[in-house]
């Protein structure tokens, strides 16, 4: 077999794992002897097979290289490239200073007895285990489960030719119109009014309607962040086609996303993922800050580069303005910028606009704040803004977080927890809404330690919000406390009532009906699984295991870990098994997980009868979340090499996982490792891999690029859009699963992982005979 | 006389005293030198172990035995640690403590040391953790990614620009 380094050195960090396995093979080879030198002692035979820990040990330290032929590649490159040796010895060097540059802290005798002081006082604290938390409870029913597990086995011949036979109602590429507005920058009460021409989907609609989510001036970043989802206006369509209608914004919105929909939200046009947007203007008609800023926090999560695009046009409109400038500094940091070059960049700057706050008759709290956060972190100057910031403007935002430092500094110095919540308790009251969450958050995890249930209730009511996630997490604490288990098992019961109403979780501005009926669900289950785990607690076994078995629908895999752990918790050895199988199974679980409860269960008699029925399940619960659309018309591509090509014809070829990346784009370029990883994962099940780079030109940097990264399937660009178009993509990375027969089956994902899901439950579906539908 | 670890960890489980005392002493060490890294602050990394031990016996319910324990501890002890550090907003640069940086009477070396640390705190958090935990700690891809929420091949990019920056620091301090 020929080596990969053979016209290519291997990257850093897989050089780096080769000295990592060194290293971890020469702690184990010397932990071996140590161990052996004191069994000798013992009278153990140092040839003894190992016990199950020793091979734990073992697995934890097969390391990520070697599991893959490339190991062995990399070492026969690096024994003949004196470059990579070059660079070897660096990380090893590196390796060693890192190491020697501190003496490791020692554990003291002190701090141990500090510890089980703590614990005789009645000191106990929440560890971060696991996602959830599940306990223990004596006894065991499993009849009504598995008579539930047999249904959905069965289930699973019907519901995936269902699923996949279903009508399409769905054409990729024509659900896109073209809204125009009267303006995009209204200014207080002012009348909106909007045309829209709609594409054949939403056309043949008999009423539309314009929803939007918006933002006041202090809302928080992040979908969840914003005020609310809340409809506009509804179109009527006039004798020309167009549909028309009016708004008008109340005055604390500053900015709003919209998208058309059919009354039923059956079909929404969000611009492509885009969404139309209105910005809030001054009198004079400029954008006003705070609607670019809610604009940064509307596009969180969505699209880091039109966020840090907008704060570029933040500091041009506002040049003057601390808080710009700080948004600015703040992308450059997630860029992975580093410390120096940003101080370096914005010092002066930060230095110019503290110049003119000293100028001031009287100190802005708002500036004082921005100048302490920015300052360079090493820096004298910083301590002294920070004793002006504590001493002119306490209640300011960073001060308050200064504050709380100094709170739960004193306490850790005095151990006085009741002295240190009276304090936050004030801080609490003092901070401004920002900076609420933060104090009672840390607070709760205060009040929770002391057992006091009447101040754990009060603090509680300050940290979880009211909606299903936070009354979830509120119950699920509630329950690892006994004085407050019932009150935790009833606030579960309620969210769980609630959730048999839709209007419980609003639907999001992008989401259709029956994507919200999903997540509807999928909160539902959740919820089940917290109620069933806390159900073991209370030791009422028989309703824990029938509450877990209404949540083992679908495919989600930290609930199969809930019922797994609950289910060995009450002793059912065949439930846990039969959620382990399917954990074994999933392909997007690492790999030392599957291999380790592969072993365990393949030594079972039933072993195949369990992976029978986890891979049925895998296919119909992954398919559940299918939205299978096809692609209506050709949309034309090109290679590297200049031949065109198509999607639609890809899509018609085999199943295929389509990555869309932008080489300009941090996270895109962060996912390539996992990308190469799918691409040969998936390529071993008879599954392909293109690669469409948002790109119109196939440039020498653009193939130069592709041989950096060693990306060996292939690679497409879009120089008209009509790809984007067709996938409805907007951002990168974005992984679409075509089925091999001309539709598109999911809607887009970020993650490698779930599109390697997704991918082999089309494939295996397919391999099982069943027929996807027929193209529209 | 060997320990029988089975029974260590249901004794711990309830609670004692002697089991936890134990556990601490096998396992405590290791424990502060990871969270020491992730915090880069003995203060902060004496207080996550402190909180960890603190709440292990209720947190051992929660550990199914198929697994080494001191890779389980380790795991809780990184996200305690990692926990602590968002709460708090604060950064490893803000916190990292240089005042016991190893003294050599080599001076070429001191120099050196001094080089590197200066550019492991000068990386963003998110990209130190990686090198750290993967590099000197010794934890794979699969599992950083696990323990920061992100995926192996984000940790292994995470991990080259890690690298990519130390080198150039090295090479800067030769």
């Amino acid at each position: 077999m020929s080596s990969p380094f053979r016209d290519r050195h291997p990257t850093h960090d897989q050089l780096a794992d080769v000295l990592r396995n060194a290293r971890i093979a020469r702690d184990a080879r010397e932990a071996r002897d140590a161990h052996n030198g004191r069994d000798a002692g013992n009278g153990r035979n140092a040839r003894d097979a190992p016990d199950k820990n020793d091979r734990d040990v073992n697995d934890d330290n097969v390391n990520d290289s070697e599991r893959e032929p490339m190991a062995a590649a990399v070492v026969q490159h690096v024994l003949v490239c004196d470059r990579c040796r070059a660079v070897m010895r660096d990380l090893e060097r590196l390796a060693a200073l890192t190491t020697l540059a501190h003496s490791a802290p020692r554990a003291s005798t002190a701090a141990r007895e500090a510890i089980l002081l703590a614990r005789r006082r009645g000191d106990r604290g929440i560890l971060p285990t696991e996602p959830e938390h599940v306990a223990h409870a004596p006894s065991l029913r499993r009849a009504r489960w598995h008579r539930v597990l047999a249904v959905a086995a069965a289930l699973a011949v019907v519901s995936v030719p269902a699923l996949l036979r279903a009508p399409r109602e769905i054409v990729a590429g024509t659900t896109a119109g073209t809204l125009t507005l009267s303006t995009t920058h209204p200014k207080p009460g002012e009348v909106v009014s909007l045309e829209y021409r709609a594409g054949p989907m939403l056309d043949r609609a008999p009423a539309l309607r314009v929803r939007a989510r918006v933002r006041t001036a202090t809302d928080d970043s992040y979908e969840a962040g914003a005020s609310g989802i809340i409809e506009l206006a509804v179109l009527a369509r006039g004798g020309d086609g167009v549909w028309r209608a009016t708004f008008t914004l109340s005055d604390s919105i500053v900015y709003a996303a919209l998208a058309i929909e059919d009354t039923a939200g059956r079909e929404i046009d969000d611009h492509d993922g885009r969404t139309w947007e209105v910005l809030q203007a001054d009198s004079a008609g400029h954008v006003r800050y705070e609607a670019m800023d809610q604009r940064i926090n509307d596009l969180m999560g969505r699209n880091w580069e039109e966020g840090q695009a907008t704060a570029r046009r933040l500091v041009d409109s506002f040049p003057d303005d601390i808080r710009a400038w700080s948004w600015l500094r703040t992308f450059d940091s997630w860029a992975g910028v580093s410390e120096d070059s940003i101080n370096a960049r914005f010092g002066e700057r930060f230095l110019e606009l503290e110049r003119r706050q000293d100028a001031r008759p009287e100190s802005d709290p708002v500036v004082l704040g921005y100048l302490f956060w920015t300052a360079d972190r090493s820096s004298t100057r910083r301590s002294a803004l920070r004793e002006r910031l504590l001493r002119e403007a306490p209640t300011n935002s960073f001060a308050v977080q200064e504050r709380l430092m100094e709170t739960l500094g004193a306490l850790e110095r005095s151990r006085d927890t009741t002295a240190a919540i009276q304090a936050l308790d004030t801080l609490f009251a003092e901070a401004p809404t920002d900076r609420r969450a933060q104090v009672a958050g840390y607070t709760f995890s205060l009040a929770m330690t002391t057992g006091d249930t009447s101040l754990i209730r009060r603090w509680s009511a300050r940290v979880f919000d009211h909606g299903v996630g936070g009354r979830r997490r509120l119950g699920t604490a509630f329950v690892q406390h006994a004085e407050l288990r019932a009150d935790g098992l009833d606030t579960l019961r309620a969210v769980l009532r609630d959730l048999a109403f839709a209007a419980s979780l609003p639907r999001r501005l992008s989401e259709r009906a029956d994507a919200h009926a999903r997540r509807l669900d999928l909160e539902r289950r959740r919820t089940l699984a917290a109620l069933g785990r806390a159900l073991t607690v209370t030791g009422d076994a028989a309703a824990a295991l029938d509450t877990l078995a209404r949540a083992a629908d679908g495919w989600d895999v930290p609930v199969m870990q809930a019922v797994a752990s609950a289910a060995k918790a009450v002793g059912d050895t065949l439930l846990e098994a039969r959620m382990n199988a399917r954990l074994a199974l999933d392909p997007a679980s690492p790999t030392h997980v599957r291999d380790s409860l592969t072993r365990q269960l393949s030594a079972r008699a039933d072993w195949p009868t369990l992976r029978a029925e986890a891979e049925s399940a895998f296919v119909v619960g992954v398919l559940n979340d299918a939205r299978p659309r096809m692609i209506a018309r050709p949309a034309k591509l090109q290679t590297l090499d200049g031949r065109p090509s198509d999607l639609r014809a890809i899509a018609r070829t085999q199943v295929t996982v389509v990555a869309v990346l932008s080489r300009f784009c941090v996270p895109a370029i962060e996912a390539l490792p996992a990308l190469r990883e799918m691409a040969a994962a998936l390529a071993s099940e008879g599954i392909a891999t293109h690669v469409v780079f948002e790109e119109s030109t196939a440039s020498d940097e653009l193939r130069a690029f592709v041989r950096e990264h060693a990306l060996s399937m292939p690679i497409h660009i879009d120089p008209l859009q009509e790809g984007a178009q067709v996938l409805n993509n907007w951002g990168t990375p974005m992984f679409y699963v075509l089925d091999g027969r001309g539709a598109i089956v999911f809607d887009a994902t970020s993650e490698p992982a779930d599109a390697t899901r997704r991918a082999l439950a089309v494939r295996r579906a397919d391999a099982r005979g069943i027929s996807p539908p027929d193209a529209p | 006389m060997p320990v029988d670890s089975g029974a260590l960890i249901r004794d711990a489980r309830l609670g004692r005293a002697g089991a936890l005392g134990a556990l601490y002493e096998q396992h405590a060490a290791r424990l502060l030198r990871v969270a020491w890294r992730i915090t880069g602050a003995v203060d902060d990394a004496e207080d996550v172990v402190h909180d960890v031990f603190v709440g292990l016996p209720e947190a051992l319910r929660h550990y199914d035995e198929r697994g080494r324990l001191d890779a389980w501890l380790a795991q809780v002890t990184v996200r305690t640690a990692l926990m602590r550090r968002r709460r708090e907003r604060r950064q490893y640069a803000e916190t990292a403590d240089t005042s016991n940086l190893a003294h050599t009477p080599d001076a070429a070396l001191h120099a050196e040391l001094i080089d590197v640390e200066r550019a492991l705190t000068s990386l963003p958090d998110a990209i130190r953790d990686v090198y750290l935990l993967h590099q000197v700690e010794g934890f794979t891809h699969a599992h950083i990614g696990t323990l920061l929420g992100i995926s192996p091949g984000a940790s292994r990019v995470r991990l080259c620009r890690a690298l990519d920056a130390l080198r150039v620091a090295l090479h800067a301090s030769r």
